[in-house]
């Protein structure tokens, strides 16, 4: 029996032993009185039986002190009250009887006292058992009870952990096995790796690694150092399911139960947009390094320096490049950390004032100048790079100004020129003016002389001139009008160039008819097929239109002089989205060989007794078609009738 | 030669010449006199200088007026024709080897009645002659003659 428990049975009989006595003696007065007022209808006898009983009930109760009392009172109760009197006080046997029967009443009563006794011991002890078994019932209870919570508790922090892994999307939260085959998988892994979970849980880690890795054994190694050293942290390429390549962190942890490593949780996140970003930075500073470092112009990040009263009094160098030290001549190491007052003694303390109010408003300069110091031009460009300090990119364009310089004074020569030329031009112009009105009206004069007075000399004369005399006058005529159409040619042609243009709508067809109808009258004779297309209206020189219509198809005439079945036809179509108008005819045509010379004047392809001509008209027709804008070509072939097709430029259309 | 019909101002010989056969060859037989440049057109028109004292002061029926002149151009002389009131109204030709718009333009603007531009061709110089002595002399009816001076 542990102390514990003997403490509690003693905590049983906690009541004050005096409350035992008391008891006692009260309840052997009340037990005596009762039993004197029933003697009379139950006679004790000769037996203090419910004394005894009185006694087992304090010895019971009570223990023995006051079972020895109650024994006392209840032998002395019956002796005096129930015993009959023997002429004695002194209750004792006074027979053997007596002896007998009061040695068997202590007896009896030791006996059942001592039973009370234990029995009531007993009694403690088994309360004090079951009490103690209660209360270790109770707080085994407890213990269940708070084991249950913490088991409860744990499972909700492990579900919220595991939704939180889950619902986790911008990094893949793996745990793998001590062999690395993968064991979870959540939503931020599915979107970066493109694996579900289905797909990959059991599979080996290895197969997010390039295939160089795994050749190289990478992953194996990874999952080493992460046992050794607890965690392996690096940037790396990874590959998706689909195969694609992405740059990933990955960081692996080795996770132990009693030093034991049982598995491994890998947290991956896709850094491809920051690593494009970081290269793109790179490539970004690498490339204005190299502008910074291969640029012709000169570049220098200087720093303002004022003075106590806030004047700009000065600014130093902080960094320049190597086209810099070229045009300067000044070594980079000479330079950096020095004001330009030392670097530059002699600088002008306008350029000071000028970074300084780049500095000062935020606006970038602009400006050319020539600096004593270094004897050159230069074109600079400032522009505020952060508070205080600033940045100047300089040309030296010393060569430039010198060209410009020259340059200029070629302009000024070159419009004196033109000035010159143009005068000489307008006198030149002058000159054709009056050389053209010259030869319109005094070369006809001489030849209108000649022919005149030969046709007198014919007629007035003719008895003295034989007829070979004859014959030669009139071949003298011939020779004279010929003159005198080429006269008007020439001057038709030079015209052509230099009348002034008047654009507006024509009816190309009316106009065609028109013309055709002159030639019918001039030779009324002849059988010629026409055909016009209708509707043609074109934007041109109403004059220029009708001279290159009179040329085109007085040639169509002319040359089909000699067919039976003349046929002229004049129509347009779309080519390359310009309108292209031609004149066809079926009559002598040309020799291809030739085209190019069509339109040179004076150039004929016939000769004059076959077809008469000055070989103008072409050259005039082109000439006008050219003032328009138009161009003008030509197809044929001997005897198959020629086609003559041109364009009036934007006009036209 | 008292009468004057027809007034040819022309400067060069050989065309005053040919103009004369040309009428006479046309069936134009009436007078005609001959000026060599506008100045002395002008002075035998309105009888200054050389023809103050012309005896014929009667105005010519006709003026052939060549427009290439010596010192008085053949324009000038139609502007002070039509700018004197005793000549205004008298029939002026302009006949010349010119065939520039400009010179026909201005003949017209400054009062001429006809234009006439000389052939080449004799024979045809002697249709136009003829056609223009038939037309100006017989057909047309010409405004009253008037005498060359107040």
């Amino acid at each position: 029996m542990s102390p514990d428990i003997d403490e509690r049975a003693n905590l049983l009989v906690r009541t004050p032993r005096w409350v035992g006595y008391v008891f006692t003696v009260l309840a052997e007065v009340a037990l005596s009185a009762g039993l004197l007022a029933l003697n009379p209808v139950f006679p004790l006898g000769k037996f203090p039986v419910p004394y005894v009983l009185l006694t087992m009930i304090v010895a019971y109760f009570f223990g023995g002190g006051p079972a020895i009392v109650a024994g006392v009172l209840g032998w002395l109760a019956f002796t005096f009250l129930f015993v009959p009197r023997h002429g004695t006080v002194w209750p004792i046997a006074h027979d053997a009887e007596g002896w007998a029967r009061e040695t068997a009443f202590f007896l009896g009563v030791s006996v059942v006292a001592i039973a009370a006794i234990r029995i009531k011991q007993s009694h403690r002890r088994i309360q004090a058992l079951a009490d103690e078994t209660m209360s270790l019932n109770v707080s085994l209870t407890d213990q269940i009870a708070g084991r249950e919570r913490a088991q409860e508790a744990l499972r909700e922090s492990e579900e919220r952990l595991r939704l939180l892994i889950e619902g986790v999307t911008d990094y893949a939260i793996i745990m793998l096995d001590r062999d690395g085959t993968v064991v979870t998988w959540n939503s931020g892994a599915e979107r970066i790796k493109g694996y579900t979970s289905e797909e990959i849980i059991g599979r080996h880690f290895s197969r997010f690694y390039t295939s160089e890795d795994i050749t190289a054994g990478k992953p194996e190694r990874e999952l080493e150092i992460a046992t050794a050293q607890g965690q392996y942290n690096e940037e790396g390429r990874r590959v998706r399911k689909d195969g694609s390549r992405f740059w990933a962190s990955v960081s692996i942890t080795a996770l132990c139960d009693e030093e034991k490593v049982n598995g491994f949780a890998e947290v991956t996140r896709d850094i491809t947009e920051r690593k494009a970003a970081e290269d793109a930075l790179r490539e970004s500073e690498e490339r204005y390094r190299t502008l910074f470092d291969t640029m012709s112009e000169g570049f220098a990040l200087c720093e303002m320096i004022w003075d106590e009263e806030g004047r700009p009094c000065d600014f130093r160098y902080l960094d320049v490049n190597p086209a810099w030290e070229e045009h300067t001549g000044i070594a980079r190491d000479n330079v950096i950390g020095h004001a330009v007052k030392e670097v530059i003694p002699s600088i002008e303390s306008f350029w000071i004032e000028k970074y300084a109010e780049v500095v000062r408003t935020g606006k970038s300069a602009h400006l050319e100048s020539h600096v004593a110091a270094l004897g050159r031009w230069i074109e600079v460009f400032a522009y505020k790079q952060s508070e205080n300090r600033f940045a100047a990119v300089f040309m030296d364009v010393t060569e430039r100004r010198r060209a410009e310089e020259e340059i200029s004074k070629l302009n000024a020569e070159l419009e004196q020129r033109v000035i010159e030329r143009t005068a000489e031009l307008e006198d030149a112009n002058k000159e054709l003016e009056a050389f053209s009105y010259s030869v319109s009206h005094d070369l006809r004069a001489p030849l209108r002389a000649i022919d005149g007075f030969s046709d007198t000399l014919l007629k007035g004369y003719q008895d003295s001139l034989d007829a070979r005399g004859q014959d030669y006058l009139r071949r003298v005529r011939a020779a004279a009008q010929r003159m005198a159409v080429l006269i008007d040619d020439v001057l038709n042609l030079s015209r052509a160039g230099r009348a002034e243009m008047r654009r507006q709508r024509v009816d190309l067809s009316a106009m065609a008819r028109a013309v055709l109808n002159d030639l019918r009258r001039s030779e009324p004779g002849r059988k010629v097929d026409t055909t016009i297309e209708q509707g043609l209206i074109v934007i041109a020189d109403t004059h220029l239109l009708r001279s290159v219509l009179d040329n085109l198809l007085g040639n169509a005439w002319k040359f089909t002089g000699k067919c039976d079945d003349a046929k002229i036809e004049v129509g347009s179509f779309e080519q390359n989205g310009e309108r292209v108008y031609f004149v066809r005819d079926n009559g002598a045509g040309f020799n291809p060989a030739y085209a190019d010379k069509l339109f040179s004047p004076f150039q004929r392809l016939h000769a004059e007794s076959d077809f008469p001509g000055t070989g103008i008209g072409l050259a005039l027709v082109q000439r006008i078609l050219r003032r328009h804008g138009g161009r003008i070509w030509a197809e044929s072939a001997v005897d198959q009738g020629a086609t003559f097709y041109f364009t009036l430029g934007e006009a036209g259309r | 030669m008292n009468d004057c019909d027809i007034l040819l101002v022309e400067d060069n010989p050989d065309d005053a010449e040919l103009t004369l056969l040309a009428f006479q060859e046309g069936g134009i037989c009436n007078s005609m006199v001959v000026t060599r440049d506008g100045e002395e057109a002008l002075d035998y028109l309105f009888m200054t200088g050389k023809r103050e004292n012309r005896e014929n002061d009667l105005l010519p029926a006709i003026v052939l007026l060549d427009l290439k002149l010596p010192k008085v151009s053949g324009l000038d002389v139609l502007k002070r024709i039509r700018g004197d009131e005793h000549t205004s109204c008298l029939p002026v030709v302009i006949l010349t080897s010119s065939k520039e718009d400009e010179d026909i333009v201005n003949s017209y603007r400054l009062g001429a009645n006809a234009y006439v531009r000389k052939p080449v061709d004799y024979s045809e110089f002697v249709k136009a002659a003829r056609t223009l002595g038939l037309f100006w002399l017989l057909l047309n009816e010409p405004p009253p003659r008037r005498r060359s001076c107040k």
